[in-house]
């Protein structure tokens, strides 16, 4: 997939837009400040965290004998495992268990991996309607849009642009603004589908290897409504879901939902291990799992990259990311906005289409300070930088040095020589000096910074003359 | 397709150049937090309220007349339930001011009734006192759909099943060699807060989660 | 200068080589990682002397400290490197935890921001010495800002390339600097004064920014 434009065409645009800045400066502040009361007490914070970080570590070290025993382990329990290497191929299996099953019309609870496979569009082209669930996803799809926030799907838009597109796309909704009585009407269409629905869809917030157990976590019910009133169950996942046993699952279930929107856990978690058994009243007939690569493996190839598929996809770095707090996640022109999504959509899609998302950073290292499982997005981010400025060929990184840039390699070229050497850096300094302020506004790089700033001011004289003539010793 | 696509990925990842070893894993801080039966009871009572649970302390000889009341005042016209549970036994054999809708039932089509049912109630494994949820198991008697759809839902949780931990939970009751097919902690009444972060109750699950906490 | 000659009204005598120029980080961070290593190596040459380096920068010093033991992995400088970053200091830091620096103060009465630059209060870990500092003087009134952890959109090459953004990361950060009613922004670290600056300037501001060492220096200096 391709994005439209650059990060830059896009975030200009979302900058243009005053409501939509409203939208996210206020949600966001409020979300930094609700995640700052759930980790007040730092030697907690500190321990759970590294407990977290140690656990997805562990799991990616493991991670080819932890997927064989997830499926091993699924299997006895009755749930069919499916392995794709694309995500074309994910959308064929699904497909086909829902042709199998003559389904012409899917519910789905929250995945963002569904996003990533575009698999709504995919099935619509097939002749099966895909109807998103959670109500921020579905709010989304009425708009015709992706969703902003790998959370909060439509926080981007207010109530009363919610509004509009109710009384648009619902039949016989009476315009009205309180968010209780949207999502009372969002409840009862979504009711009628959930019960008519030939299968249901979700995500995987973490499977299970030990047990062959799919755990989910959320708000709403959608995800358990989907998951228990049809009666075929599709759940799909990255191969980096994974965690080895049910201990494993309980600091992450402390950490994700605390991060993301500072609970102290989400209404339901969901634990599936089987489809319906003998004698049980309710529940899907069949339970499929779907484990997608999508370029996880070529991820995983590297230790240092494969940090990146450390995330529990909280979203707390796009909270924090004062990038992402002024542009919001369209801008990002990707499924994972914000910094994880900086240094993983380049990494699964390539550096060619969404490289200069790398670009997209002050490296404030606010993500890494609050990451609950330690991603070094900061760190990464330097490293795709450098791998698509120079890029040698046994990069694992995707598209690695297609943005060599000849005249960005011979500027660094000119900048490593003057300030390796005393002598010329002096000479420069002593130059910059006199002309500097002779420069005009349009010069290269001092037209972007004085688009809102005043020029800077070159010192006529330079520090280490001024410090000579102080009388400071050399050594 | 199918196996092929997994040789692959799986012969891939173990091609994956080592790293440095993985960090130890320090449970520690998952069980740190005891507390006394006191303290646990109080701690889920607060927070469990705190996201908009309605909780009532009532006695094992009271609860089925606080149950009464609960649903006298909510005005619901049913209430579904397992006649066969230690819980329903009591409620079945007396006379009630509402229609009984038995999920355990011979035939019974589960879906048509959770859809139509007003309450329902259910009995529950226990609680967890650190992050303050119900801990549920639904079983062939109780099944998934009672819990979830009917738009109010009545827990009874005896006091002495509040543990620790959901980490404590997993361990002593042996959850690793013994899942069943479903499983689930509960810790308020569905919401969303999708639209401008306003929180909202009530949007696909139950609207309203009462418990009926059963003191000893 | 002012970071020098605080230092030195302290007592302490200041070696300032005359051959150093950067300590690699826009190289660095723009994924240019040969041409930072070339600088750095300078820099790690000048400095042999087992003595504490102090940077009147934040992010210089967190270049140093953070990641030249990652730059210099498997150079012949290695070990070089990875004991000029132990011996590196924020000027703030080492006025308060080193010199225990007890300030008097001898301004008139001024109400002043703090902005802490992300790299010192992230990889330097220095967050409340410079506030310290100016408690310590008795004239002036600290009105911290509402948000005093975001960035202010500097970034280095980030303000170039992504001018638009930065800009609007500037915007609120001023605006949120207007707002505690201070006449003064002090900051620890050039790259985000001339940034803040920059933009008070041009919104024709009559709050000043100004480097912590220049501040304390006006309002102590015995001349």
């Amino acid at each position: 997939m391709k994005p439209e434009g650059t990060f830059r065409q896009r975030a200009k645009e979302a900058l243009a837009d005053k409501e939509l800045r409203g939208n996210f400066r206020r949600a966001m502040d409020s979300l930094m400040v609700k995640r700052a009361n759930q980790f007040s007490d730092v030697d907690e914070w500190t321990r759970l965290r590294s407990l977290g970080e140690a656990v997805r570590k562990r799991t990616l070290e493991k991670l080819p004998d932890l997927l064989e025993k997830l499926e091993t382990n699924c299997k006895k329990n009755g749930i069919q495992v499916h392995w794709a290497e694309t995500t074309d191929e994910a959308n064929q299996i699904i497909l086909a268990i829902l042709q199998r099953r003559g389904a012409k019309k899917v519910v789905k609870g929250k995945s963002m991996v569904s996003e990533e496979m575009h698999l709504n569009a995919f099935l619509g082209e097939h002749g099966i309607t895909a109807l998103e669930a959670d109500l921020g996803e579905y709010i989304v799809q009425l708009a015709e849009q992706m969703p902003s926030h790998i959370i909060m799907p439509a926080i981007h838009l207010n109530r009363r642009q919610i509004a509009d597109l109710f009384k648009k796309k619902i039949d016989g909704f009476e315009y009205t603004e309180s968010a209780v009585e949207m999502t009372a009407a969002a409840r009862e269409v979504l009711r009628r589908e959930f019960s008519e629905a030939d299968a249901g869809l979700s995500g995987v917030n973490m499977a299970v290897a030990e047990t062959g157990t799919i755990v989910l976590v959320e708000n709403e019910g959608n995800g358990r409504m989907v998951t228990t009133v049809p009666p075929v169950h599709i759940a799909v996942t990255g191969i980096d879901k994974i965690v080895e046993n049910l201990e494993d699952v309980t600091p992450i279930l402390s950490l994700l939902p605390r991060s993301a929107t500072g609970q102290d856990i989400t209404t339901y978690v969901n634990m599936i291990s089987s489809p319906r058994k003998e004698g049980e009243k309710d529940g899907p007939e069949e339970v499929h799992l779907v484990l997608l690569d999508n370029g996880r493996t070529r991820i995983h190839a590297d230790p240092e990259t494969r940090q990146t598929l450390q995330c529990i996809r909280c979203g707390a770095c796009m909270n924090h990311c004062p990038v992402y707090t002024k542009v919001g996640g369209h801008a990002y022109g990707g499924v994972y906005p914000g910094p994880i999504g900086k240094i993983l959509t380049p990494q699964i899609e390539g550096i060619e289409p969404y490289g200069d998302l790398t670009s997209a950073s002050t490296l404030c290292n606010a993500c890494v300070e609050i990451c609950p499982v330690k991603i070094p997005i900061a760190q990464m981010l330097v490293r795709l930088r450098n791998e698509a400025a120079t890029g040698c060929p046994e990069s694992s990184v995707k598209e690695a040095g297609v943005k060599k840039s000849t005249v960005e390699d011979m500027v660094w070229k000119g900048w490593s020589t003057s300030h390796s050497s005393p002598a010329a850096y002096s000479m420069m300094t002593a130059v910059l000096g006199m002309t500097g302020n002779m420069m005009p506004k349009s010069a290269p790089m001092l037209k972007e910074w004085t688009s809102v700033r005043a020029k800077p001011k070159f010192a006529k004289k330079s520090l280490h003359r001024m410090v000579k003539k102080l009388g400071v010793d050399d050594e | 397709m199918s196996n092929a696509a997994r040789d692959r990925i799986l012969g891939r990842l173990r091609q994956s150049t080592p790293g440095p070893k993985a960090p130890v894993s320090d449970f520690s801080i998952m069980e740190e937090r005891q507390w006394s039966p006191e303290e646990r009871t109080n701690r889920l009572v607060e927070k469990m309220g705190a996201v908009n649970t309605e909780i009532h302390q009532t006695t094992a000889d009271d609860w089925p007349l606080k149950l009464a009341e609960v649903i006298k005042v909510k005005q619901a016209k049913n209430l579904l339930f397992a006649k066969t549970t230690w819980a329903g036994e009591r409620i079945a054999s007396a006379q009630q001011e509402f229609d009984f809708l038995f999920c355990d039932d011979a035939d019974v089509n589960i879906k048509d009734l959770a859809f139509k049912a007003e309450a329902s109630l259910t009995t529950t494994l226990g609680g967890v006192a650190d992050a303050a949820a119900l801990v549920l198991w639904p079983t062939p008697v109780e099944p998934r759909l009672v819990s979830l759809v009917p738009p109010i839902h009545i827990a009874l949780l005896e006091e002495d099943k509040i543990s620790n931990s959901f980490a404590e939970v997993i361990k002593t009751g042996d959850w690793s060699s013994n899942m069943p097919t479903n499983a689930l902690l509960v810790a308020g009444p569905s919401k969303t807060a999708d639209i401008e972060q306003e929180l909202t109750y009530g949007v696909h699950g139950p609207k309203e989660l009462v418990v009926l906490l059963i003191k000893k | 200068m002012a970071g020098i000659q605080l230092l030195q009204r302290e007592g302490v005598r200041v070696i300032y080589p005359q051959g150093q120029s950067c300590c690699g980080q826009p190289a660095y961070n723009s994924g240019h990682r040969a041409d930072a290593l070339k600088v750095a190596r300078q820099q790690v040459k000048l400095f042999k002397k087992d003595i504490p380096i102090v940077l009147p920068s934040g992010s210089c010093a967190g270049m140093m400290f953070k990641h030249y033991s990652e730059l210099f992995e498997g150079d012949p400088l290695e070990k070089e490197a990875t004991e000029v970053a132990n011996r590196v200091f924020e000027l703030t830091e080492f006025l308060v935890h080193v010199l225990k620096v007890d300030l008097k103060d001898k301004g008139e009465p001024v109400k002043v921001t703090w902005h802490g630059s992300c790299h010192s209060q992230r990889e330097m870990g220095v967050r409340e010495e410079p506030k310290e500092l100016l408690r310590q003087l008795e004239s002036v009134e600290l009105q911290e800002l509402k948000r005093e952890k975001e960035c202010c959109g500097f970034g280095g090459t980030f303000a170039v390339r992504q001018p638009e953004v930065s800009a609007a990361m500037v915007e609120d950060k001023t605006k949120d600097i207007s707002d505690t009613g201070a006449s003064a922004v002090v900051s620890g670290d050039c790259g985000c004064l001339m940034n803040i600056t920059g933009t008070l300037e041009a919104k024709q501001s009559r709050v000043k920014g100004q480097h912590i060492a220049e501040f304390l220096l006006e309002r102590t200096d015995e001349a």
